[in-house]
């Protein structure tokens, strides 16, 4: 299968000063890799602040390579690795360049603007078309989600979360890219709402389409999500920080583990490996899909 | 429970009759005799229900009314031009402070408010010595700069913190679907920021049309004259009594436009807030 991205980590370090003698010091990922090719689907799951989102930003290209990126006063970030993209690197290529597209839970849609201005908005951005030219695409990728009859003058808010997410994927695939990333897109939705999106919009169409070019990346809480991966990245933070003092200094440093699991783990009994994953919501989510009698 | 309902029903009243004063001690005047107005025995006939101190129109002459319109159409002029200027510096400033420089720089624009600290009248010696040395005094631009700089660093304040509101998320869609930072500046960012730039044109043009320091020691020419300065001149000078209850029946309508239009920018601004709070 053609490779579609590789991201290498040497280093991605994030610093916290805690009061005047304290700093914090998170290790998100060390020598990490990870490879992307064509028609497949990886899904990272893990603890909150164990570095998810901020791979999607790496691959998004909005965090680039830097010795110390400010993210807030009391907060500095340090990345050191390269990202490539079909081969080529791609390390400081612009976002918006990239052919990715990223659906995340919120601010994917402008609310501001009607349902047919979000979905004109990336096409009046990468060339000029006409305005019937863009209808019709429009029109094609609003089936495409089985959205046909909605109103599409509407404002986002007047949907339901479903169909704001279709909306939202629809606006993703306007853009034409080679990665799709999902950051939590659908942890607001219900489950039988949520499966129905992933199966009919993300699974079906990349593991039907004969000539697969299109990679996803899925970062997720939900386990079921987890369950159609070809790959998954665990990501764990351990608990206890590794106490380091320097004479009157004290830094806790926590490190992130990053393991990858193969498809053959969407075997339910391979969850029992992921250690901090709490058993109950195991047993909560299988049970959802068969009751247990 | 019913006690503090009360408590807070007599709160609502009293604040709604506070807001309200000044409006009704301008149209009382309008029913008085000027010299009733002048003499300061007003608002106690109207208290005492005395009905032997109220005229009906018309009251002045033509020659007041004339001085009217001139000012008012000065301070629209002004209010409208310096309202302008400041959205178009504060906007900018705001962008660069909230969007393009990085985290490093933000507490910088704290010093904004420190700008905003000083009295106009402190610096009204150093402005007529600097504007007066630059050829400016007595020309319109001089007041519209003058407002322009006293107004534009809490404006540009305020507008951070509203520019900070909107989700660093919607940045990252906009660049992804292709925009640059003009487009997404206007399309998204001001678009998002709407109940922010209401306030901060309702902030300059009132602070503007209510402003009389620099309008009264940079500008002397009658023809420039703005309206805060004619009321005042009239009521100082009282060398025209009749000047006074002219200007306040005159107020009247241009002040109901502008509550009227304070009431429909008050409406848009609660109705972002509320899409804000309820889209996903």
């Amino acid at each position: 299968m053609e490779q579609l991205l590789q991201v290498k980590i040497d280093k991605l370090q994030i610093k916290k000063k805690k009061g005047k003698n304290k700093t914090i010091e998170r290790t998100l990922f060390k020598e990490f890799e990870l490879n992307l090719s064509a028609g497949e689907i990886i899904v990272i799951i893990g603890d909150s602040g164990s570095g998810k989102s901020t791979l999607l930003n790496i691959i998004s290209g909005f965090i680039l390579p830097k010795n110390k990126i400010y993210l807030n006063n009391k907060e500095t970030l340090t990345f050191i690795g390269k990202v490539t993209f079909n081969g080529k690197d791609s390390t400081y290529l612009p976002a918006s360049e990239r052919r990715v597209g990223l659906v995340m839970q919120r601010f994917t849609l402008y609310d501001h603007m009607s349902v047919k201005d979000n979905l004109y908005f990336p096409l009046r951005m990468r060339q000029k078309l006409s305005k019937d030219l863009m209808n019709d695409i429009v029109n094609n990728i609003i089936s495409q989600v089985h959205l046909d009859g909605i109103d599409l003058d509407g404002k986002p808010e007047d949907l339901s979360g479903g169909q704001m997410q279709r909306i939202a994927i629809a606006k993703m695939m306007l853009n034409n890219p080679q990665i799709y990333l999902f950051d939590e897109a659908f942890s607001h939705l219900d489950f039988d709402l949520r499966q129905k999106l992933r199966e009919q919009l993300i699974i079906n169409p990349i593991r039907n389409k004969a000539e697969k070019k299109i990679g996803v990346i899925f970062v997720t809480h939900d386990l079921m999500d987890a369950m159609t991966a070809d790959k998954i990245l665990h990501l764990t933070t351990n608990e206890r920080p590794i106490l380091d003092k320097n004479g009157k200094n004290t830094t806790e440093k926590y490190i992130t583990e990053a393991k990858w699991y193969p498809r053959e783990c969407q075997k339910i009994n391979a969850w029992q490996d992921f250690e901090s994953i709490n058993q109950f919501q195991v047993i909560k989510r299988i049970s959802a899909i068969k009751p247990l009698v | 429970m019913r006690y503090s309902s009360l408590v807070s029903r007599i709160l609502m009243w009293g604040i709604i009759i506070f807001s309200v004063f000044p409006l009704v001690i301008l149209i009382i005047s309008t029913f008085m005799s000027d010299t009733t107005v002048v003499n300061g025995i007003g608002l106690k006939s109207f208290m005492l229900l005395s009905t032997t101190n109220y005229t009906i129109l018309p009251k002045g002459n033509v020659i007041n009314t004339q001085f009217f319109f001139q000012y008012l159409f000065n301070t629209i002029k002004l209010c409208s031009l310096t309202t302008i200027c400041v959205i178009l510096i504060s906007t900018c400033l705001a962008y660069i402070f909230s969007r393009v420089l990085g985290v490093k720089f933000k507490s910088l624009s704290s010093l904004l408010l420190c700008a905003y600290l000083f009295p106009s009248i402190i610096l009204i010696f150093s402005y007529y010595d600097f504007f007066n040395s630059m050829g400016l005094t007595n020309t319109f631009s001089v007041l519209i700069i003058s407002n322009t700089i006293f107004c534009f660093p809490f404006c540009t304040w305020l507008l951070i913190s509203n520019f900070d509101d909107v989700s660093q998320l919607y940045d990252r869609t906009a660049i992804i679907d292709g925009a640059g930072h003009f487009y997404f500046f206007f399309k998204i960012l001001l678009r998002k920021s709407i109940p922010g730039l209401l306030t901060i044109v309702i902030f300059t043009f009132v602070l503007t049309w209510n402003e009389l320091a620099f309008a009264k020691y940079l500008i002397t020419s009658e023809k420039l004259q703005v309206l805060s300065v004619g009321i005042l001149e009239s009521i100082l000078t009282q060398a025209d009594s009749s000047l006074y209850t002219v200007f306040a029946t005159l107020s009247i309508p241009p002040l109901i436009i502008l509550v009227t239009i304070y009431i429909y920018a008050q409406r848009i601004i609660h109705q972002s807030f509320i899409r804000e709070r309820k889209t996903i």
